[in-house]
């Protein structure tokens, strides 16, 4: 049975910080913290990348508008040109309404669909569901995770010092 | 009054006197100058008067935040009623159905007479005004107290809302519209209230933003800032504008009939084109900055969002307005610019002396219920 990580339990927010920030300067990177609201502190310590959705869904919006103005030009240009009212065939006003939609359409897709990529959804299972203490009946306390692939991570130390950084529990999860 | 106003005040009677020397050149020059600054100045204070009224039922930390400019420009409604006097004393020099001659007028146009003829006109233009002041003493009573609840208010101003709609409407038909009166479109007054909404909203935000440090202040979300709240807010107006706006052009071209599309070629050829770009590119630029969120955030983002909204609300005003009445070539854009400095000049100062003295207001809405 392989090593995911292991875990300490911590009874506020104020401990998980404190220790999120000692295990930082100690040199570990790959960590992760879990708390029942957002400690807006965490965000800096444990290096969580500033959001690229915002680009998704531009990109998303922007495609989509092209993809059917794209289309509606080839429809009548091409694949079916037909007169109507005299009006030249590629006639821009209406078809501005109809790439707008999709637009619309394509941002909330990428919106939809980025958050589920970046957050690496769907997925069964997670490492984490098999920490005892971060199970239903025990959780909703405040957990600070130090994966095993870790370069700094040695089980007997990495224990050590996340108890000496006030861990109330410390535990190993299994891959 | 202290030297900035003066100093508005001295520009402005300087345009206004060069404006009545303008006027005996050419009256019918000078007057379709005059009308479209008037109009952009009135429709500041009843964009202002839609937005208190509507904040006023539905609440929230934007408008309260925003209230006091907006209290002033509905202050300054009176004196914005009163710029349209000279145009009231001339109607036939800048409205086709008010001339002598109506044998010489289209069928189409004529057979519209029973509703464009001058006493009818001054009797709509009197109504109208008349629900403007006390919708203005209403209002201004209503948000004097800084920390009012809403709820005591609502009856009033959800009556208010309703007759300052309708005043709209034939406000903006009357005095825009029929500027051509062979064109009709149902949807023309309410672009011009979401017209009035923008602007208005937009001279709020600037004024707020050049005196508060909006983008640190608290927003109605713990996450946000005041200065984002209100560029959504302003995103918001800004998108149901251009949804109006498009929407008439879309029609027409849709419909393609000679009438109506000529109120567009009027518009697009003449040099107007040149104004007719501007007025797409300023609503676009507007709307691609407002997509993203550091100029929302920051102080000169927001008030770079403000100031091309603004821009472009004026310029929507123009283009409407002055082409039908522009003739002689760009020279006579001079009496424009008179126009635009007399107008702007008084406008200013008087905005500039309220801003700083808001208790002048009380003595303002005393005269006007009394007056």
């Amino acid at each position: 049975m392989s090593l995911y990580g292991v875990m300490a339990v911590f009874a506020d927010s104020e401990g998980l910080v404190e220790a999120a920030r000692g295990m930082r300067e100690r040199g570990y990177r790959r960590m992760d913290a879990f708390s029942p609201f957002p400690v807006k502190e965490l965000d800096g310590i444990l290096e969580i990348p500033k959001t690229r959705l915002p680009w998704v869904v531009l990109a998303g919006g922007i495609a989509g508008a092209a993809l059917v103005y794209g289309l509606i030009w080839y429809s009548v240009e091409i694949d079916y040109p037909i007169n109507v009212g005299g009006r030249p065939l590629h006639s821009w006003p209406p078809f501005v309404v109809i790439a707008f939609e999709a637009g619309i359409l394509g941002a909330a897709f990428a919106g939809f669909l980025g958050l589920l990529a970046a957050n690496g959804l769907p997925r069964y299972h997670h490492p984490i569901f098999n920490a005892e203490s971060f199970s239903y009946a025990r959780g909703g306390q405040f957990y600070l995770l130090i994966e095993a692939a870790d370069p700094k991570y040695r089980k007997g130390v990495t224990k050590g010092q996340l108890t000496r950084l006030g861990a109330e529990v410390v535990e190993e999860v299994k891959a | 009054m202290s030297r900035l106003e003066q100093g508005f005040a001295a520009v402005g009677i300087a345009g206004l006197v060069l404006c009545a020397l303008g006027a005996p050149l050419d009256a019918k020059a000078m007057l379709g100058a005059w009308l479209a600054a008037a109009l952009f100045a009135l429709s500041l204070s009843l964009g202002a008067l839609t937005i208190l009224m509507v904040h006023g039922l539905t609440g929230g930390r934007w408008g309260e935040a925003v209230r006091q400019p907006l209290r002033i420009m509905i202050a300054m409604l009176p004196f914005a009623l009163v710029l349209l006097l000279p145009v009231l004393m001339r109607l036939d020099l800048v409205f086709p159905w008010a001339g002598a001659d109506s044998g010489m007028l289209p069928e189409k146009v004529r057979e519209k007479l029973a509703y464009l003829n001058v006493p009818f006109f001054l009797l709509r233009c009197a109504v109208c005004a008349a629900i403007w002041l006390v919708l203005t003493w209403m209002v201004l009573d209503a948000t004097s107290d800084e920390a009012s609840s809403n709820g005591r208010n609502g009856k009033k101003l959800a009556l208010g809302l309703i007759l300052h709609a309708l005043a709209v409407s034939i406000f903006s038909i009357d005095w825009m519209l029929s500027l051509e009166p062979e064109f009709t479109s149902t949807i023309y007054a309410l672009c011009e209230t979401s017209a009035e909404v923008v602007g208005a909203f937009a001279v709020a935000v600037l004024v707020l933003a050049a005196r508060r440090a909006v983008e640190v202040l608290p927003g109605g979300d713990e996450e946000t800032s005041l200065s984002e709240d209100l560029a959504n807010m302003q995103f918001g107006f800004l998108l149901t504008w251009i949804y109006l706006v498009f929407m008439q052009w879309i029609v027409v071209w849709g419909g393609d009939l000679p009438d109506e599309i000529h109120w567009y070629i009027v518009r697009a050829t003449g040099s107007w084109q040149y104004l007719l770009w501007l007025l797409v590119a300023l609503p676009a630029a507007a709307f691609a900055g407002s997509l993203s969120r550091p100029p929302k955030r920051s102080h000169d983002g927001l008030i770079w969002l403000a100031g091309i909204v603004l821009a472009g609300h004026f310029v929507d005003v123009f283009w409407r307005v002055r082409p039908p009445l522009l003739s002689g070539g760009q020279l006579a854009l001079w009496h424009d610019a008179v126009a635009w400095i007399g107008v702007g000049g008084l406008w200013l100062a008087l905005f500039l002396f309220l801003l700083r003295r808001p208790d002048r207001i009380v003595w303002w809405k005393r005269e006007v219920a009394h007056g």
